[in-house]
């Protein structure tokens, strides 16, 4: 994907860049909204990885402009906690998502890739991984003939996971999704409930830990 | 009387004026009425005296009649009904009118002055004159009956006035109170939401143009100060998310890297989790900021408390199992609640987690949850070594830590936090139970904040 970055701070915009490019996509950094808003209308760009506060014209501005120039690139907003509340609830701003300060690099390369393949398909019914199966209109968990009870947690992280299987999620983001929030347990408590999960559904294995990253589900290896 | 409105408060001032006004006048009306009615009665009682005098030259130089002797005739008609006395020089009485039964006393008084004589009020005046002196004295009567009007003109006169000042200065209050009604209707419509808002300013130059504009100049700094709050927050915020996005991204790259030893690693790791942590306490001092400037904003939302307490007594249950703590629940099936949910799972989690980490291996921890009229109540106890008696008020301060134990994880913001949050929603957490081997935190929310 060809993919704007906006971010004043030069290092986090870097690394930001780094990462992109090694997940395959093509990059252009600029640190000022004013500039970025001129290359969004000359150039097309699919994505705009963009950051609220900016010198200059702030991401709200940029965003309100960008849409009344009729550009329709993807958005994703980089935002500190508490400024989107202050401001703005939601998404309302015109951004397609937005991902909290500080996140894993991981998270952001996985949320791109994401917004890039978004809005097609229809919500199942049923999730499957191999002979996992979750019927979401009742909440009932079978591997092969084997019902499965789940606890409430443990239902929620593995709905998240068999959403998207073959996507490595962090434990940042199995935070956000399942607990709604970033904590200091919760990281320990991603851990507990995967290896409760494992013990529960696993043989053969399907939950697998990418080593550094966090978790994914699939079927094989 | 303090919780009256102002304009009966004023009504009712205007009215006891009223009154002793009216009783003043009276009174002085009285004095200076009876002072002339009196220096006539004296001016009377003298007429009357010369008249005596002139029958009595005029008689004595009758012919027919004894010049020598004293008589009745000589008492002229006018005077019949006066209190009179003649006596000659040598004081020997010469006539007593008949309401007279004996001499008056002699007082030595010879100017006009006034007496009681037989049960009756007499002004009395002494006039000397051919070697006769004439005492001559009238019932004070008739002068007394004026003051006696005046009485009864007032009796009459006073409800009257009260009632025309009562109804009169309440409509004047009303009048004058009406402008500061509007004042307060105007203010109150200025809140937090609308704080650009300014009262009108009157194109008079009085009392009341001057209160608004005092009143506008301090809408203005308020509407100050509550931008900076939001502003700092937001800024406070960035400020302190980038330089951790930047950290966390830094060590995640290490992380990465196959190359690097597994000491870095292990530091990395380490590092990683302080950023966490770092990451998390900015988060809660932040909350705290927005709640302290009043802008806390609630995303409230209909849903299930006792669906909301399973997923955290799920997290309890996974926590509390290396420590080998029993984690009982008596929750209903469904507890309805209309709150900002991701507020009340924080206040839930705090709770819980302090019940975890304050218990001691093998011990209990125990939620219960009920509806209790129109709030919702639930309560989260544990077997922990209990809290010291001193360091009960200082609960719910901030960075305070109930047992002032290292060794416990955690930043001491847990409980203030939960605390402003159920406060934000209307509602409360309590001590309920302090004993040795039982803590037990009560947290109340209305069902509809």
């Amino acid at each position: 994907m060809h993919i704007l970055v906006v971010e004043d701070e030069v290092r986090l915009a870097r690394h930001i860049s780094r990462a992109l490019i090694n997940a395959g996509h093509d990059a252009v950094v600029l640190h000022d909204g004013e500039s970025a808003l001129k290359a969004a209308g000359e150039t097309r760009f699919n994505l705009i990885v963009l950051d609220i506060m900016l010198p200059g014209i702030d991401g709200f501005e940029f965003l309100r402009r960008l849409r009344k120039a009729h550009i329709d690139s993807r958005v994703l907003v980089l935002t500190a906690r508490g400024e989107l509340t202050d401001r703005v609830t939601g998404l309302a701003l015109g951004a397609d998502d937005y991902l909290a300060k500080p996140f894993a690099m991981q998270e952001l390369v996985a949320r791109v890739s994401a917004l890039g393949r978004r809005y097609s398909e229809k919500p199942p019914l049923k999730l499957q991984v191999g002979d996992l199966v979750l019927d979401l209109t009742n909440n009932q968990l079978q591997r092969g003939d084997r019902r499965i009870e789940l606890s409430i947690r443990e239902l929620t992280l593995l709905r998240v996971l068999m959403r998207e299987p073959g996507r490595v999620f962090t434990r940042t983001e199995l935070c956000e999704k399942v607990w709604e929030r970033e904590h200091e347990y919760d990281m320990k408590l991603v851990e507990v409930f995967i290896s409760r999960l494992r013990r529960k559904i696993d043989s053969p294995p399907l939950i697998h830990t990418v080593r550094h990253l966090g978790y994914t589900i699939r079927e094989e290896p | 009387m303090k919780t009256w409105p102002l304009r009966w408060k004023l009504a009712l001032f205007a009215a006891l004026l009223a009154i002793v006004a009216t009783i003043a006048g009276a009174a002085t009306t009285w004095t200076v009425m009876r002072h002339e009615e009196i220096a006539a009665f004296d001016r009377r009682l003298t007429t009357d005296a010369q008249e005596l005098f002139r029958d009595v030259e005029h008689f004595q130089r009758d012919p027919h009649t004894n010049p020598s002797a004293f008589q009745e005739i000589f008492v002229p008609l006018a005077l019949r009904n006066r209190v009179i006395e003649v006596t000659d020089a040598a004081g020997h009485t010469l006539y007593l009118s008949p309401g007279l039964r004996e001499p008056l006393s002699s007082d030595g008084i010879s100017e006009f002055h006034t007496r009681k004589i037989g049960g009756r009020t007499i002004r009395m005046g002494e006039f000397v004159q051919n070697g006769m002196t004439l005492r001559v004295g009238a019932d004070l009567k008739e002068i007394n009956q004026i003051g006696r009007d005046i009485f009864h003109g007032m009796l009459v006169a006073v409800p009257t006035v009260l009632i025309v000042i009562v109804i009169g200065s309440r409509w004047v209050a009303s009048k004058a109170v009406a402008p500061v009604e509007e004042i307060r209707q105007a203010a109150a419509q200025i809140t937090a939401r609308r704080l650009d808002q300014r009262l009108p300013v009157p194109p008079t130059r009085d009392e009341i143009a001057g209160l608004i504009e005092v009143l506008n100049a301090a809408f203005d700094r308020l509407q100050r100060s509550f931008e900076q709050s939001a502003r700092f927050s937001a800024d406070a915020s960035h400020h302190l998310k980038t330089p951790i996005a930047v950290l966390r991204a830094g060590v995640e790259e290490i992380l990465a890297d196959a190359d690097c030893s597994p000491h870095t690693q292990a530091t990395a790791e380490g590092l990683l989790q302080r950023i966490h942590q770092l990451n998390s306490v900015a988060d809660t001092l932040l909350l705290l900021a927005r709640a302290d400037a009043g802008r806390l904003d609630l995303h409230q939302e209909e849903f299930d408390l006792s669906e909301l307490l399973e997923g955290v007594l799920d997290d309890a249950r996974a926590l509390a199992e290396p420590l080998a703590l029993t984690v009982e629940s008596d929750v209903p099936s469904h507890l309805p609640l209309k709150a900002d949910r991701v507020f009340v799972g924080m206040i839930a989690q705090n709770l819980l987690e302090n019940a975890i980490k304050y218990n001691q291996h093998g011990g209990r921890v125990r939620v219960i949850a009920r509806a209790v009229n129109g709030s919702v109540q639930f309560s989260v106890g544990n077997s922990g070594a209990g809290i010291p008696k001193e360091r009960i008020p200082h609960l719910f301060e901030r960075f305070y830590r109930g047992r002032g134990d290292e060794r416990v994880a955690g930043s001491g913001l847990g409980l203030s936090t939960a605390w402003e949050l159920a406060r934000a929603h209307g509602g409360d957490i309590s001590l309920q139970r302090a004993d040795t081997d039982w803590t037990e935190l009560n947290v109340s929310l209305p069902r509809a904040a």
